[in-house]
C-alpha cells in the first residue's frame, strides 16, 4: 500500500478516500488529523471549481438558502392578505399578466411569489430539523451498534430490518394517523424514517474501525469509549454522514412537499410549497400557474441538492452507488 | 525461417496516461515458425502482457497505440478491422488467461461456453455436431463425467478444472497460435504441472504454435524451444530455451536466473537490486542500466539493439542480447 | 437452496409477526381516547356506537391479548370494520388491491423497458453527448416529485393537448387483452389501458431514473471483466457480447434493486393514486388518515407492509434462482 504511493503520482479525486480509508491512521492522531480537514476542504474547492454539476448545485442551493433567509424581508406582498383583484391574476408572463404579481395570484387573491418565497422557508425548515435529527440518532445508534457489539448490535440492527418492511411513505402514514398530521408529526416521522441511512453507514464502518488493533491498545491505555467513538470513528465516517445528510435533504424536501400535498404535512394557511401545489391542483384548467410557482421553486431546490450531493459523493466514493 | 507463422517486426504498443503516452512494448520483433512454443519472460510491467494482447488485435478497447507490423500465416494484421479480427481470434489465434475463475463467465453454462466457439465460427454446424465436439473438447482436457460437467456452471469446479474448460475454449477450433498468459500462475502448486503437460500434449498433438507468457523461467524451461526475456517493454535477450537458460548473456537474465529459488540447491536466493523502471522515465539510455552491475557509460546514453552475439548454427534458433556490456567483450 | 428458502420464509413471517404486533397495537399508541377522535371525524356516531367501538377495539384489553386477538382474525380474513364505510376493511381492501398492482405492474415495466437500454446505450457510449443528456436525465428523475410530474403531465396532456384522461380507472387493462385479441378490436384494450398511461409514467420516471444509472454503472464494470476480454478473444460478435455476456451480469444487481423498490413504488402509489383519483389501496390509505378511520388505517398499512415483505421474499428467492453462484450461499 505505502509502496503504491511511492511509484504512482496520486489522483487528487482518489487520494480523498485514500487518506479515509488509510487503516494505519496512527492511534495518537487526533480527530483533525485523522480526518485532515483542511486539506479535504481545499481539495473539494479544487474539485468544485472543475464540476459543472458541483458549481450549478451549489448555486442552487445557495439561491434557495438566500430566499429562506431573507424571505420575510424580500417578499412583495403579504402572504396571508387575500385581494379580490388577484383572485386568478395571471402571472407576467401571460398576456394579461402584470408585475405585481410576478407568477400570479392564487383562488383566494393571494400574491403566489410571496407564499413561494416563504415556503422555502418551511421545506428547509423542515429538510435541516428532520437531517439534523436523522443524522444524529442515526450515527450514535449506528456507532454503539458497531462499536459494542454482540446483543445491542441485534436489537439495533433487527429493528432496522423490520423498520425496512415499511414502504417510506406508509411509516410517515402511521404517524399522521397516530399524532394527528402537523408540523411535529411531519418532522417526528421524517426523522424516523431516515435514521436508517446513517445509522447503517455508522455501524459498518465502526465495525471497520473497531477490528483495528490499535482501538484495543486505545483502550487499554485508559481512553474511553465515547473518546474512541469521537476520534477515530466519526471523523472517518463523516464524509460518508455528508453525503447521505445532502442527498436525504433533497428527499425530505420532496416527502415534505408530497405529505404536505395530502393533506397531511404542513397545515394551511402556512405557505408551503406542496400545500400550494395541492390548492392548485383543482384550477388546473383555468390558473396553471397555481401549481407552476411551486413547483418549480421544488424542482430546482431538489435538482440543486442533488446535483451538489451527486458531486460530493463522486469526489467522496466514486463507486458508491446510490439506491 | 521459411516460412513463418507469426512475425512481429518494429512492434510498438502506448497507452495513454495522464502524464502523456506510455510505451508498454517498444520495438518489438519476434519469429515464430508453426508448432514452435516459444517463452516469453519477464517481470510484471515488463509488456509482455501488452504484447500478447496486441497479437490477439485487444488493445483496442484502451485507445491504445500499436506501431510496428504483425504478419500472421502470410496476412499482415496490424490494422484489421474489428469484424476481421473476429473471424481470426478465437479461430486461429486464441488465448487463455491467467485467472480461470475471472476468465469464465459466471452466470453461464460451460458447456455452453464452449459451445459458443462453434457456433459463432462455424455457423454452419449442426446443433449435435456441436454438441459432440464441445463433449470431445472437455473429455479432451482431462474433465471426467463430461456429460454431466456441460451444465455445471464455473463456480462449480476448480480451479485446475476451471482452466481446463478454458483451455478447451480455446483449443476447441485447433487454432494455429494459442497465446498463453500466465496460464498457471493463479492455481494451487499441485495443479500447475498437470495443466501445463495438458497444454503441451495438446499443442504437440495438433502442431499448435504458443506464445507462452510467464515470469517464471521454469514454466518456461520446461514447456518452450525458445524464449524471449522481456525488460521494460523491449526483448533484451533471445534464443533458444536451452541455450539462454545454461549460458544466459544479459544481465538481466543472469539476475532472473539467479532469483529463482532452486530446490535442492543450498545457494542464496539472489533478488535483483532495485525496481523496474519507470517507463516514461527511460528516455534512450538502456532501461536496465539503473540496476547494472556492469553498467558502463555508454549504457546510460544509448539502448543497445538485440544483436546476435556468437555464430550460431543455422538449424539452431539464433542467440541475440542486447547489452552494449556483451557485445564489447572480446570473444574466442 | 430448500434450506435457504425455508430460512427466508422462516425470516418473512417472523417479520410479518412483528408487523402485526406493531398494527394491532398502533390504536394504543394514540394519546388521548381515540373513541373520541373517531367520534369528531365521523358525525353521524352515537354514543352506542362510541361503547361499542371501544370494546372492538379493545382499548380496554391488555396489549399481547388484543395482539392475539387481531391475529388470529386478521388470520381468519377479519381486519374489523371501517368506521366510515360500515363495512368490513378486508373487502375495502379486496376491491381495491387490483388497481393498485396492476398499476404498480406497468410502472415496473416501464421502469425497466426504459432504463435498460438507456442504462446499456449510455455505458457504451460513455462520456459522450448521450452519456451526458443521461446523467441529466438522472437527476431530473430523482429530483422531481411523482405527484408534481403527475400534475404537469395531466397539465400537457389532458387539460392542454386533450389525449389523455386526467384521471380515473376503466378497469384493468391486462384483463381486456384477451377480449381485445378475440373480437380484434385494439380499442378495448386502449379504452382501459389510456387510464394508466399518465399514472404509470409518473410512478415510474424516478425508477427509469435510478434504473439506467444503475444499469449503467454495472455493465461498465462488467464490460472491464476478464470474461469479457475472453469473450472477445474468442472471436464472438460484438452483440453477443454485450448482451449475452455483459447484460446477464450486469442486470444481477438491478434484480435486488427492484426488489427495494416495490417499496419505493408503494410510496409512490400513496401520492399519485391521489393526484390521479386512482381506486387503490394507496388512496384508500390517505382517506383512512383523513377519516381517522383507525380499523381501516390498521388494516391498510398491514396489507401493504405484509405484501411488501412477501414481495421482497420472492425477488429475493428469485434472485437466487437467476444467479447461480447464489445457490450455494
Amino acid at each position: 500500500m505505502a509502496n503504491a504511493h511511492n511509484l504512482t503520482p496520486i489522483d487528487p479525486a482518489d487520494s480523498l478516500s485514500v487518506t479515509l480509508a488509510d487503516p494505519t491512521a496512527h492511534p495518537r492522531q487526533t480527530a483533525a488529523a485523522a480526518f485532515p480537514v483542511e486539506t479535504a476542504g481545499t481539495r473539494i474547492r479544487q474539485a468544485l471549481l472543475r464540476s459543472a454539476k458541483g458549481m450549478t448545485g451549489l448555486a442552487l442551493i445557495l439561491l434557495v438558502l438566500l430566499v429562506a433567509l431573507l424571505a420575510p424581508m424580500i417578499v412583495p406582498h403579504d402572504p396571508a392578505a387575500q385581494i379580490l383583484e388577484w383572485r386568478f391574476a395571471p402571472p407576467a408572463w401571460a398576456a394579461e399578466g402584470s408585475v405585481t404579481n410576478l407568477l400570479g395570484g392564487d383562488n383566494l387573491g393571494r400574491d403566489i411569489l410571496t407564499r413561494v418565497l416563504l415556503g422555502a422557508r418551511v421545506s428547509i425548515a423542515v429538510a435541516l430539523i428532520v437531517v439534523s435529527i436523522a443524522s444524529v440518532v442515526g450515527s450514535l445508534l449506528g456507532a454503539v451498534a458497531g462499536y459494542f457489539g454482540g446483543v445491542v448490535d441485534a436489537v439495533i440492527m433487527r429493528l432496522i430490518d423490520f423498520q425496512l418492511a415499511f414502504p417510506f411513505l406508509l411509516l410517515a402514514l402511521i404517524f399522521m394517523a397516530i399524532l394527528g398530521p402537523g408540523f411535529s408529526t411531519l418532522v417526528l416521522a421524517l426523522s424516523f424514517a431516515l435514521w436508517i441511512n446513517f445509522a447503517r453507514v455508522v455501524r459498518s464502518e465502526t465495525l471497520r474501525i473497531r477490528s483495528l488493533e490499535f482501538i484495543d491498545a486505545a483502550h487499554s491505555i485508559g481512553v474511553s469509549h465515547s473518546r474512541i467513538i469521537m476520534s477515530h470513528v466519526l471523523p472517518n465516517v463523516l464524509p460518508a454522514i455528508i453525503v447521505i445528510a445532502t442527498l436525504d435533504i433533497a428527499l425530505v424536501i420532496i416527502a415534505e412537499a408530497a405529505l404536505s400535498f395530502l393533506g397531511l404535512g404542513v397545515q394551511p394557511p402556512t405557505p408551503s410549497w406542496g400545500l400550494m401545489i395541492s390548492e392548485g391542483r383543482d384550477f388546473l384548467h383555468d390558473a396553471p400557474w397555481m401549481v407552476l410557482g411551486p413547483g418549480i421553486a421544488v424542482l430546482l431546490t431538489s435538482i440543486g441538492i442533488n446535483l451538489f450531493g451527486d458531486f460530493l459523493r463522486d469526489i467522496y466514493d466514486p463507486r458508491l452507488q446510490r439506491l | 525461417m521459411a516460412n513463418p507463422l507469426l512475425t512481429v517486426s518494429n512492434l510498438s504498443v502506448e497507452y495513454p496516461t495522464r502524464h502523456g503516452w506510455l510505451r508498454a512494448v517498444n520495438d518489438v520483433s519476434l519469429e515464430l515458425a508453426p508448432g514452435m512454443a516459444l517463452g516469453v519472460v519477464g517481470e510484471s510491467g515488463s509488456g509482455k502482457s501488452t504484447l500478447g494482447q496486441a497479437l490477439m488485435g485487444l488493445t483496442g478497447a484502451s485507445q491504445a497505440r500499436v506501431g510496428g507490423r504483425i504478419t500472421f500465416d502470410g496476412q499482415d494484421i496490424t490494422g484489421l478491422t474489428n469484424k476481421a479480427w473476429r473471424r481470426i481470434r478465437g479461430d486461429r489465434i486464441a488465448m487463455v488467461f491467467q485467472d480461470p475463475t475471472s476468465t469464465l463467465n459466471p452466470v453461464l453454462r460451460i458447456g455452453d461456453q464452449i459451445a459458443e466457439v462453434f457456433q459463432w465460427h462455424r455457423p454452419d454446424m449442426p446443433q449435435t455436431e456441436v454438441r459432440r465436439r464441445t463433449l470431445g473438447m472437455l473429455e479432451r482436457v482431462g474433465i471426467r463425467e463430461a456429460e454431466r460437467r456441460l451444465r455445471s456452471y464455473p463456480h462449480e469446479l476448480s480451479g485446475g478444472m476451471r482452466q481446463r474448460v478454458v483451455i478447451a475454449c480455446a483449443l476447441a477450433l485447433e487454432p494455429a497460435l494459442l497465446i498463453a498468459d500466465e496460464p498457471t500462475t493463479a492455481l494451487d502448486v499441485t495443479v500447475q504441472a498437470q495443466i501445463l503437460d495438458l497444454m503441451r500434449d495438446l499443442i504437440i498433438e495438433r502442431g499448435t504454435a504458443m506464445i507462452l507468457i510467464s515470469h517464471d523461467l521454469d514454466v518456461i524451461g520446461d514447456t518452450c524451444d525458445a524464449v524471449a526475456v522481456m525488460y521494460a517493454g523491449r526483448v533484451v535477450e533471445f534464443g533458444a530455451t536451452d541455450d539462454v537458460l545454461a549460458a544466459p548473456q544479459h544481465p538481466y537474465t543472469k539476475g532472473l536466473l539467479a532469483s529463482r529459488p532452486r530446490f535442492g540447491h543450498n545457494q542464496a536466493v539472489a533478488p535483483i537490486a532495485g525496481t523496474v523502471p519507470d517507463l516514461r522515465s527511460i528516455g534512450t539510455a538502456c532501461a536496465f542500466q539503473p540496476r547494472c552491475a556492469q553498467a558502463v557509460d555508454l549504457c546510460g546514453r544509448e539502448g543497445p539493439p538485440l544483436q546476435g552475439f556468437v555464430a550460431t548454427d543455422s538449424a539452431k534458433v539464433p542467440h541475440r542480447v542486447a547489452c552494449h556490456v556483451v557485445h564489447q567483450e572480446p570473444r574466442s | 437452496m430448500l434450506r435457504l428458502v425455508l430460512t427466508r420464509l422462516a425470516y418473512a413471517v417472523l417479520v410479518m409477526i412483528g408487523v402485526t404486533f406493531v398494527v394491532a397495537s398502533l390504536i394504543k399508541l394514540i394519546p388521548g381516547d381515540p373513541v373520541d377522535i373517531m367520534a369528531a371525524g365521523n358525525p353521524g356516531m352515537t354514543v352506542e356506537d362510541m361503547d361499542k367501538l371501544r370494546h372492538e377495539l379493545g382499548l380496554t384489553r391488555p396489549i399481547l391479548e388484543q395482539f392475539f386477538i387481531y391475529a388470529k382474525n386478521a388470520v381468519l380474513g377479519d381486519l374489523g370494520i371501517s368506521i366510515r364505510q360500515r363495512v368490513p376493511a378486508a373487502g375495502l381492501i379486496w376491491e381495491r388491491l387490483p388497481a393498485t398492482a396492476e398499476l404498480a405492474f406497468w410502472a415496473i415495466l416501464i421502469a425497466l423497458a426504459v432504463a435498460i437500454p438507456i442504462g446499456i446505450v449510455t455505458a457504451l457510449k460513455r462520456d459522450t453527448a448521450i452519456d451526458y443528456a443521461g446523467t441529466v436525465v438522472a437527476v431530473l428523475g430523482v429530483s422531481v416529485p411523482g405527484f408534481l410530474l403527475g400534475i404537469l403531465l395531466i397539465l400537457v396532456f389532458s387539460v392542454n393537448l386533450r389525449w389523455l384522461p386526467a384521471s380515473g380507472f376503466r378497469g384493468s387493462a391486462l384483463a381486456s387483452i384477451p377480449s381485445a385479441i378475440a373480437s380484434g378490436d385494439p380499442s378495448i384494450f386502449w379504452n382501459a389501458f389510456r387510464y394508466f398511461i399518465l399514472p404509470s409514467i409518473s410512478l415510474a420516471f424516478v425508477l427509469v431514473a435510478i434504473n439506467a444509472r444503475l444499469v449503467r454503472s454495472s455493465m461498465i464494470e462488467v464490460l472491464q471483466q476478464d470474461y469479457i476480454t475472453f469473450a472477445r478473444a474468442k472471436g464472438l460478435p460484438i452483440r453477443i457480447i454485450y448482451l449475452r455476456h455483459a447484460l446477464r451480469n450486469a442486470l444481477l444487481p438491478v434484480l435486488t434493486v427492484v426488489g427495494l423498490q416495490l417499496g419505493s413504488l408503494l410510496s409512490g402509489t400513496i401520492v399519485i393514486e391521489t393526484v390521479f383519483a386512482w381506486p387503490g389501496i394507496g388512496r384508500l390509505a390517505v382517506q383512512a388518515v383523513h377519516w381517522r378511520d383507525y380499523p381501516l388505517i390498521q388494516a391498510v398499512v398491514l396489507i401493504s407492509a405484509l405484501l411488501f415483505v412477501f414481495l421482497n421474499l420472492v425477488v429475493d428467492l428469485l434472485y437466487r434462482w437467476i444467479d447461480p453462484r447464489a445457490h450455494h450461499g
